[in-house]
């Protein structure tokens, strides 16, 4: 039996990772902290699992600890997970700067425990066909991508930058960095950033286009934007489309959906019944947990602080208007 | 029952078939069933369940995930992880079924209705008559 802890349920995609996480008959789900009093009895009740009073208490005896609390509190909760050398699973983004995410990289390796980042994408039906049809030549040579993470703007600690480090941006970059980085096995050289805040007027990023140089010559663009109005009929997407030599093959990794037209609610929302992307992730950190390393085709912490690194020079470059180059740590 | 076919009206070497059925339901509730292999294009399928407070619409040529594009080709497709897929999970729910000692969700009683529904079409499609089961 696996005994694994929430520290902090901040993040919404919490809900989803103790759902998969009660669905799995070797798993103890140990209890809940957040050092929010209200949130963690809320989450205590919500999931039916033990309010943990204290940091020790929730790590004591635990075999693994899911990190969802606001971005900036990530680092100090994966050093107490390195320190009382429990494997840890960390939502994104690693942390808001590359210095926190590369000191959370060198605590756990320093401390022999798996560190793993919530890249879920990763684990999507139609991003492992979409891979393996790429890698199989389906479009020939590949040379140029474009892809969208638009989503409705989350609200609450999300858009309060002393707690999430940005807006949009700091928010949805990282994803789809990442499943560039893990279809090309390159890293980005040079990120250039276009940001404005005219959508939601809230003083924080709202809108972002990134264009992605790689080091092998493939580029890329992004839209990052919470650019999806609140009537939208689902939370946002995830777009990739990639153009090569001999086609071109196009992924929308959620359109797996049907329509309700609601009029209790006067709304119309999109119904999900694809496949799962948090099960194969939640599977992936207790093969972690069991094993002590992070298995292949998981985001590992490394990966984590790639992400971040481009996350920072897309600022750079919002505040100099320029391209600027990714400095990896 | 009520329906037509296209075997039903044109000779058997016809190669495409074609059937509407509507039914009223013992609740009430009245449906319509689109049967089709006319279409050259590969199958798909799509409801439509409408209330007193909503709808629910779906097609599977608006869910496609992925879309390739070549000069030879342009096809699309919707994968699942294989355990989600459904000739999988019927898989599961019979070794279930057998496993706990009760009736599948889909039992020999559901078939026998369903081929009960469509004879009354077949006949009803022969006849151009209702047919009440």
């Amino acid at each position: 039996m696996k005994r694994i802890t929430l520290l902090s349920a901040a993040h919404l995609h919490a809900d989803s990772y103790v759902a998969e996480l009660k669905g799995r008959p070797d798993v103890l789900l140990a209890g809940v902290w957040d050092h929010d009093a209200a949130r963690r009895g809320a989450a205590s009740a919500r999931y039916g699992i033990p309010e943990l009073a204290g940091i020790d208490e929730a790590l004591s005896g635990a075999h693994g600890a899911l990190v969802c609390s606001e971005n900036v509190h990530h680092e100090d909760l994966v050093l107490r997970c390195a320190e009382a050398k429990v494997p840890v699973l960390c939502e994104k983004p690693l942390a808001t700067t590359p210095d926190a995410a590369k000191a959370m990289v060198d605590a756990c390796a320093a401390a022999g425990i798996p560190l793993m980042t919530a890249f879920p994408c990763r684990f999507s039906a139609s991003w492992m066909r979409f891979k393996e049809m790429v890698g199989g030549g389906a479009i020939g040579e590949l040379l140029a991508l474009r892809g969208t993470n638009q989503g409705m703007c989350p609200g609450g600690w999300f858009v309060d930058k002393a707690l999430s480090g940005g807006g949009a941006v700091m928010d949805h970059t990282v994803h789809v960095t990442d499943l560039l980085r893990d279809l090309l096995g390159d890293e980005v050289e040079r990120v250039h950033c276009e940001a404005d805040s005219r959508l939601l007027h809230g003083g924080f990023d709202d809108t972002g286009f990134l264009t992605f140089d790689f080091v092998g010559g493939t580029f890329a663009t992004l839209d990052a934007s919470w650019s999806r109005p609140k009537s939208f009929p689902t939370w946002g997407n995830v777009t990739l489309y990639a153009v090569g030599t001999k086609g071109t093959l196009e992924m929308d990794m959620f359109a797996q959906d049907a329509v309700l037209f609601n009029d209790r609610e006067m709304r119309v929302r999109n119904q999900h019944w694809g496949s799962s992307i948090d099960g194969g992730l939640v599977d992936a950190f207790l093969t972690a947990v069991e094993t002590g390393e992070v298995p292949q085709g998981a985001a590992d912490g490394v990966d984590g602080l790639r992400a971040v690194e481009v996350v920072e020079a897309a600022y750079a470059s919002v505040a100099s208007g320029s391209p600027e180059s990714v400095r990896r740590r | 029952v009520h329906a037509r076919s296209l075997t039903a009206a044109l000779s058997s070497s016809n190669r495409r078939d074609y059937g509407l059925t509507t039914l009223r339901h013992a609740s009430g509730v009245i449906s319509h069933v689109e049967s089709c292999w006319a279409d050259p294009a590969t199958g798909y399928t799509a409801y439509e369940i409408a209330g007193d407070a909503g709808l629910l619409v779906h097609d599977s040529r608006r869910a496609a995930t992925l879309t390739l594009s070549t000069d030879a080709t342009r096809s699309a497709a919707a994968p699942l992880h294989p355990d989600d897929d459904p000739y999988h999970r019927q898989a599961a729910e019979f070794v279930a079924a057998v496993r706990e000692g009760r009736s599948p969700l889909a039992d020999g009683r559901a078939g026998r209705d369903a081929v009960r529904v469509a004879a009354a079409a077949a006949l009803s499609a022969r006849t151009g008559k209702a047919v009440t089961l």
